[in-house]
């Protein structure tokens, strides 16, 4: 009874002890970065995707989600009735999109901004079913939460021109919370699902991503005379996605622990070439527990400072 | 309202957990009405879905070769084994067609309906075209110790068809 009493106290005080709100405007600022960056590798083929006779037409793009979705040719539909053509409304949805995200970034108005580019982002996902992948999710996931955390408490216009309150609330340490473990869990799915392959045990499934022509970056046939390279690697990978949710929660091991997913993220994005997947998952670890490491790392350096003068 | 906002916190991580270890899967087809429930939810925030980064079918590689031929008959062959460099401005929308690739192996009602697609772009993109083949192939690799013993890749047709314009 004591027991359940006291993880009882515990788990109110994890979810209420108001927390700085520095993680989440960091959280907003990076992921307005990320959202301008994708627009710009996103423009030059942005008609070849979206447009009205992109590789996949509007007519099966559409049939390929729920009938109540928002497919990107019903915002043409409505830009129509102002005159404009279908690849006009195409281009100028681009940059709402963007200001969207300009607006994010400099947090003016941030509410509306959130809210506009994770609607924006919404109709982009409804409209490009079949050519989305990991980033677009973790992209959408991350939108979703800025539309409704506090991110304006810091780092933002409305902050400095005082119109949200910047204290540490328990809606800033709910968010954060929230943010944090909806990360722990998808990695420790992403490890679990991974644990259940035999091909993950003896590193097949890493060699044959690092072989095949859709990720393959380098030659790196010759691993397969090397085995125990994309094992070890594979259980690398296995031990630091699973062992996440453990392991950000411990403070020494947490900064190892992020140093090792910032690791494994920039091997993806070298060596499978998925350089915007590899960066948002960045982001994420950084923006959820970025500020609690770069904390640890400054007691450890206090600390060490002390007991070197004494 | 600080209590709802809670439960409503705690109800998003509780369907998120459900999710990722499978204790929904069945719920999930029960019937139209809650599948499209969840599918819409999922298509809000996600909270419905599962991480496993590379977890299924890595190793099983698709291509899609798309020939094009003149009134000439000139043939020219593009192939996503290449990246689909042809069109794409970055490497990183190229890796967006791995996703489509799987989608259409996986979805035999999906492909004609993307070679039209795909037929119909090429034909916009190069006007003097008036035949257009598309073949959609799986590819698969073997394992580290097949392969030193040479085992070759298994490179199979799944699909593929043909679109002629008589008049152009």
């Amino acid at each position: 009874m004591a027991f359940i009493k006291s993880l009882r106290e515990k788990l109110h005080l994890f979810f209420t002890v108001p927390v700085s709100p520095v993680p989440l405007g960091v959280f907003r600022i990076l992921i307005a970065l990320f959202v301008l960056i994708q627009a710009t590798l996103w423009y030059p083929d942005w008609l070849a995707f979206f447009g009205p006779d992109a590789w996949m037409q509007w007519e099966i793009s559409q049939a390929l989600v729920i009938n109540i979705s928002i497919h990107i040719s019903k915002v043409a539909k409505l830009f129509s009735l102002f005159g404009l053509t279908d690849d006009q409304s195409v281009i100028l949805f681009f940059w709402i999109y963007v200001v969207g995200a300009v607006g994010l970034l400099l947090g003016i108005f941030t509410r509306f901004w959130a809210i506009l580019v994770w609607f924006c982002h919404y109709i982009l996902m409804c409209s490009m079913d079949a050519y989305m992948y990991g980033v677009d999710i973790f992209l959408q996931i991350a939108l979703f939460y800025i539309m409704l955390m506090p991110v304006a408490k810091a780092f933002s216009l409305d902050a400095r021109l005082k119109r949200v309150n910047t204290e540490a609330t328990w809606g800033v340490t709910l968010s954060l919370r929230v943010l944090q473990i909806h990360l722990c869990l998808a990695y420790l799915s992403a490890g679990y699902e991974k644990m259940l392959s035999k091909d993950w045990w003896n590193g097949n499934v890493l060699w044959r991503s690092l072989v095949q022509p859709d990720f393959n970056q380098f030659n790196l046939t010759w691993l397969a005379h090397e085995p125990w390279i994309p094992m070890l690697l594979s259980w690398f990978t296995m031990v630091a996605e699973t062992g996440y949710i453990v392991a950000m929660w411990i403070p020494r091991l947490r900064v190892v622990w992020l140093a090792a997913m910032i690791m494994l993220h920039t091997g993806i994005a070298i060596f499978l070439g998925l350089w915007m997947f590899g960066l948002i998952m960045i982001l994420l670890s950084l923006s959820a527990f970025g500020y609690d490491a770069y904390k640890d790392l400054s007691q450890s350096r206090k600390l060490f400072v002390k007991k070197s003068l004494v | 309202m600080k209590r709802l906002i809670y439960a409503l916190a705690f109800f998003h991580l509780l369907l998120i957990s459900l999710t990722i270890f499978h204790a929904l899967d069945k719920v999930y087809t029960l019937n139209a009405v809650v599948e499209k429930s969840f599918s819409f939810v999922c298509s809000l925030n996600y909270s419905v879905w599962r991480y496993g980064f590379f977890s299924p079918d890595v190793g099983r590689s698709n291509e899609i070769e798309i020939k094009t031929y003149d009134s000439q008959n000139h043939e020219t062959k593009f192939s996503t084994l290449n990246g689909f460099n042809f069109f794409l401005s970055n490497a990183d929308l190229g890796k967006r067609f791995y996703g489509f690739k799987v989608y259409n192996v996986a979805d035999t009602s999906l492909q004609g309906l993307s070679a039209r697609s795909v037929a119909t772009r090429m034909m916009n993109i190069f006007p003097d075209v008036n035949k257009v083949t598309y073949t959609l192939r799986s590819i698969r690799y073997p394992t580290m110790k097949d392969y030193c013993k040479k085992k070759p890749v298994e490179i199979l047709d799944i699909y593929t068809t043909t679109f002629t314009l008589p008049y152009r």
